[in-house]
């Protein structure tokens, strides 16, 4: 069984250990109101404060997310609500989004910022750049997704990221949903690039994107709308941070991050171990599909493999590359286990998720992906089946 | 010889020496094309063209194997270009780029480039080329498609290079959104490279002849071949010249309908009554790529002797019904076009036969592009494409041509090249006898080609064919050729969306003959005797074509 060759992947357990070390860290409750600390990050904030500022940037979050809703130009996003809005630390990791957001995007965009981070370095970003991709294999796992990751800037450096993924309307390509032979059909592919450069937008990018469009006013008003939302989203997240004198959230990030840890790690341990498995078989597209699991829980730590599942197809674009596999699959046990935290990447270190290399949900480039939900949208399924 | 700053009149010696250094120069970047680019369709195909431009964008020459229609598109393209990157803004080493259909030569896979030559501070002149590229993503099929944005990836007008850098985000768009990035962006660097070559044996050509820049030769060239082109229109005698055709279409037939009116010595084209653009397959054609085609024809017929240059075309007005087949607007389908441009000559022939003499021929067989793509083992992820043709027109005083490419000057990929990079083997490429129309001209034969698949895996088998469902016209009471027909394992095939063939799997290709000229009583014995010798005609053909009597050696 060969493990996803995905870098995102491998960082899960490295993550994991530095998180749990930061936990222990001493602190001195009551700092964060004090405020005059100068340098204070929000390590060591005690439970109570925590909660208040966690709720704090969860409500810019929402902020975001209704100007989102307010000016974009399509109804999939205004009406269908098919995007997420999230806050990253400086590293990439997720620490909230807003209440509304869909919870397979919040598990994905962490992994696409690091990419995009690894391809233009944080110290390489400047103030109004705005980083995206529709990449399959680096974001959600088919084109009409756009993630988009803005740098937030405090006393000259970067101290978190404010990203969005968003369905759009139309990226070209053939008018099939199932039916394809490859991703190339399958519309304009955006490898990382910057939509905007020190607050310019990127005429080529949005040029190219919008003729390669049936409706480029929708796409690129959208497009606009999620830079725009994230630009108020930033300056509410500098209120924030002079609110609470803070310099960064480097700390603050580490408490949320370890304490959601621990907490899923707690959970995970009071399940029986054993390994649980299950297989099911789904429509697929002209050849049925199967789905297979083995769910083996161990100690406070959780791994979904779907090993035996069918390999990926040339018929059907209902191929998912690993990261759309890996959203599905992990947000079933965030909702089982952990419903009343709010969602952040913490959460998932305790598990690891495993598919074969060109198996349907671990598919190779350039195998078609569009419709790649026909699949993983059965994963919380499978998942179910063997765990219940 | 130093000739000086021509100012008004150039000597036509001058001229000619000079013109021909020009289309040396051209020759010469055409050269280097052919040995740097990636794919078959440039090196084996041939599919481009390299022109040299005055700095309004007016064409002067080209390569003398440049594809004929490119070169008459590249000029208008170029001023498009120019209108969104303003000749003053321009930096030395900058390349400007599109592939849109609109403004280009009418399909995404044809990429268009403008690379401005500097002397002195100034630009004095532009090189441009227009190649047929693999692959630019899209879906695999040809002919059937409901939208260009169905066609693969659109890059409106932009910089390739800027100031000599490579455009790293256009190289990584392009590439990413190809199915052989190393065959695209191979050529694409390879087409770069070739002009800037070019643009230094132009500033080599200034310096040699002492000139300050190519304005007045410029305006020499244009201005007498101009010239030239109204005198012969002049000759001819003044009339409408009106005919119709039926082509293939795509699961519903096209009609083509020209009005030719000469007036003087002026020629003005009008494709009213054409059919309407199609939803249904990508065979419409934007104004452009009609336009080439039709103003070719008058140049082969009207001025073969002078060098292909922007002045020819000045007395000629093309004028096709917006929303027609001939007109497409965006965002129709339009991939295949060639499939319904490739028929215009057979049209503008079929009105002007009676005052154009010598120099037309009757309907042809068609171009069939076949392209062969998949993942193979040994080979790797593999593109091969071939342009093979059916057989010529008969003419008023000839036989119609075997299968050599016509309208456009390609060459034909060699089934060796093909097998040693696709695993396909190739069983026959023969003519293909009985096919010719007959008439006192025949029309030239059609071939047959047989192959097989050979590999492991899935082939994508891509066609375009022609003529499979409508006849090569004669003229002057000639014969239609013979139909076109494609086989796969014995089971004949109308529909062309992109065939999976699996290993083992037998094509056969049945190109259509051309028509005949002149009626079929007048040909003559000796000739259907030969015509029997050399087997372009059977016995059962002699006798039921030409009711000839092949065992008494006359006509019955």
């Amino acid at each position: 069984m060969n493990e996803a060759k995905d870098p995102g992947q491998q960082g899960t357990g490295a993550a994991s250990a530095a998180g749990g070390q930061g936990a222990g860290a001493a602190r001195r409750p009551g700092q964060g109101q004090a405020g005059g600390a100068g340098g204070w990050d929000g390590s060591g904030i005690d439970p109570v404060t925590l909660d208040i500022v966690w709720q704090r940037l969860i409500t810019i979050m929402d902020e975001v997310d209704l100007m989102i809703v307010r000016t974009t130009f399509s109804t999939i996003l205004s009406e269908g609500r098919d995007f997420a809005c999230i806050l990253l630390d400086e590293t990439g990791a997720s620490l909230c989004q807003s209440v509304l957001s869909t919870p397979n995007f919040s598990v994905a965009l962490p992994r696409t910022a690091r990419k995009l981070i690894e391809r233009f370095p944080v110290d390489t970003l400047r103030e109004g750049d705005v980083l995206a991709t529709n990449d399959p294999w680096i974001g959600t796992g088919h084109l009409p997704d756009y993630l988009m990751v803005t740098p937030v800037f405090h006393e000259g450096r970067v101290v978190a990221f404010l990203g969005t993924v968003s369905h759009m309307s139309d990226v070209g390509g053939h008018p099939n949903e199932i039916e394809g032979y490859d991703v190339f059909s399958e519309g304009l592919r955006m490898t990382p690039f910057k939509l905007y450069e020190a607050g310019q937008e990127n005429s080529l990018a949005f040029e190219i994107i919008g003729r390669n469009c049936r409706v480029p006013d929708l796409l690129l008003g959208d497009l606009r709308a999620m830079a725009g939302a994230v630009k108020i989203g930033s300056r509410r997240f500098r209120e924030f941070l002079g609110d609470y004198g803070l310099s960064g959230i480097r700390g603050l990030s580490e408490e949320i991050l370890g304490r959601s840890e621990r907490l899923m790690r707690r959970r995970i341990t009071e399940l029986p171990d054993g390994v649980y498995e299950f297989g099911l078989d789904i429509d697929g597209y002209i050849e049925t599909v199967h789905l297979q699991v083995a769910v083996t829980i161990a100690g406070d730590s959780l791994t979904i493999d779907y090993d035996g599942t069918s390999p990926q197809t040339r018929r059907a674009a209902i191929n998912a590359p690993y990261s759309s596999t890996y959203c599905t699959s992990m947000y079933p046990i965030k909702c089982a286990l952990a419903p009343d935290v709010p969602n952040n990447e913490g959460l998932f270190r305790p598990i690891t998720v495993k598919a074969p290399a060109g198996s349907i949900l671990n598919a190779d480039f350039p195998a078609p992906v569009k419709a790649r939900a026909k699949t993983t949208n059965n994963l919380n399924q499978v998942i179910f089946g063997a765990l219940w | 010889m130093t000739v000086g700053k021509p100012e008004g009149i150039l000597d036509a010696t001058n001229l000619e020496i000079l013109w021909q250094r020009l289309i040396t120069i051209m020759n010469e970047v055409d050269q280097m094309i052919v040995r740097t680019t990636f794919s078959t369709i440039l090196s084996e195909g041939r599919d481009f063209a390299c022109i040299l431009m005055d700095k309004t964008g007016a064409s002067l020459c080209q390569s003398v194997w440049s594809t004929a229609t490119f070169s008459v598109v590249l000029p208008r393209t170029a001023r498009k270009l120019l209108e969104r990157f303003p000749i003053d803004t321009l930096a030395e080493g900058d390349v400007l780029a599109t592939n849109d259909p609109w403004i280009g030569t009418g399909h995404l896979p044809d990429y268009c480039l403008l690379t401005p030559v500097f002397w002195e501070g100034a630009v004095i002149a532009f090189l441009g080329t227009v190649s047929h590229m693999s692959d630019v993503g899209g879906h695999p099929a040809e002919i059937e498609g409901y939208d260009v944005f169905s066609e693969g990836l659109w890059m409106p007008p932009f910089k390739l290079y800027e100031a000599g850098e490579e455009n790293a985000l256009a190289f990584e768009i392009i590439g990413r959104n190809c199915r052989v990035p190393d065959m695209l962006l191979g050529d694409l660097r390879a087409m770069a490279g070739a002009t800037r070559v070019g643009a230094g044996r132009v500033r080599e050509f200034l310096t040699d002849y002492g000139l300050e820049d190519i304005d007045g030769l410029a305006t020499e060239i244009l201005t007498r071949s101009e010239n030239l082109m109204r005198r012969r229109i002049a000759e001819l005698p003044d009339g409408v010249y009106e005919y119709g055709l039926d082509i293939d279409g795509y699961i519903d037939t096209v009609h083509l309908q020209v009005k030719v009116t000469i007036k003087g010595e002026e020629i003005d084209i009008d494709y009213s009554g054409s059919s309407p653009q199609t939803r249904k397959a990508s065979i419409n054609s934007v104004f452009n790529s009609t336009y080439a085609p039709s103003t070719y024809p008058f140049k082969s017929a009207l001025a073969p002797d002078v060098p292909n240059n922007e002045g020819l075309f000045r007395p000629i007005t093309v004028r096709a019904p917006e929303g027609s087949i001939l007109n497409a607007t965006y965002p129709v389908a339009v991939k295949a076009r060639a499939k319904t441009i490739n028929n215009v000559n057979q049209v503008l022939f079929g009105a002007l036969w009676p005052v154009f003499g010598e120099r037309v021929q009757a309907s042809n067989g068609g171009i069939w592009p076949l392209v062969l793509l998949g993942d193979d083992p040994e080979l790797g992820n593999f593109l091969v494409d071939m342009l093979p043709h059916g057989g010529r027109g008969g003419m008023p005083s000839l036989d119609g041509m075997i299968p050599v490419s016509y309208p456009e000057n390609s060459t034909i990929t060699p089934c060796e090249i093909i097998e040693t990079k696709a695993p396909v083997r190739f069983r026959m490429k023969e003519l293909r006898p009985d096919s010719g129309g007959p008439g006192r001209h025949r029309g030239g034969l059609g071939q047959v080609i047989v192959f097989e698949s050979i590999g492991t895996d899935t082939i994508i088998f891509n066609l375009t064919p022609d003529r499979i469902t409508t006849l090569p016209q004669g003229l002057n009471d000639g014969q239609p050729g013979r139909i076109g027909e494609v086989f796969i394992n014995g089971e004949k095939v109308l529909r062309f969306p992109p065939i999976q063939l699996q290993p083992g799997d037998v094509v056969e290709l049945h190109l259509a003959g051309g028509g005949g000229f002149g009626p079929v009583d007048e040909r003559a014995a000796e000739q259907i005797l030969h015509d029997l010798g050399m087997g372009y005609i059977t016995p059962a053909g002699a006798r039921e074509d030409y009711g000839f009597d092949p065992e008494a050696g006359e006509r019955r």
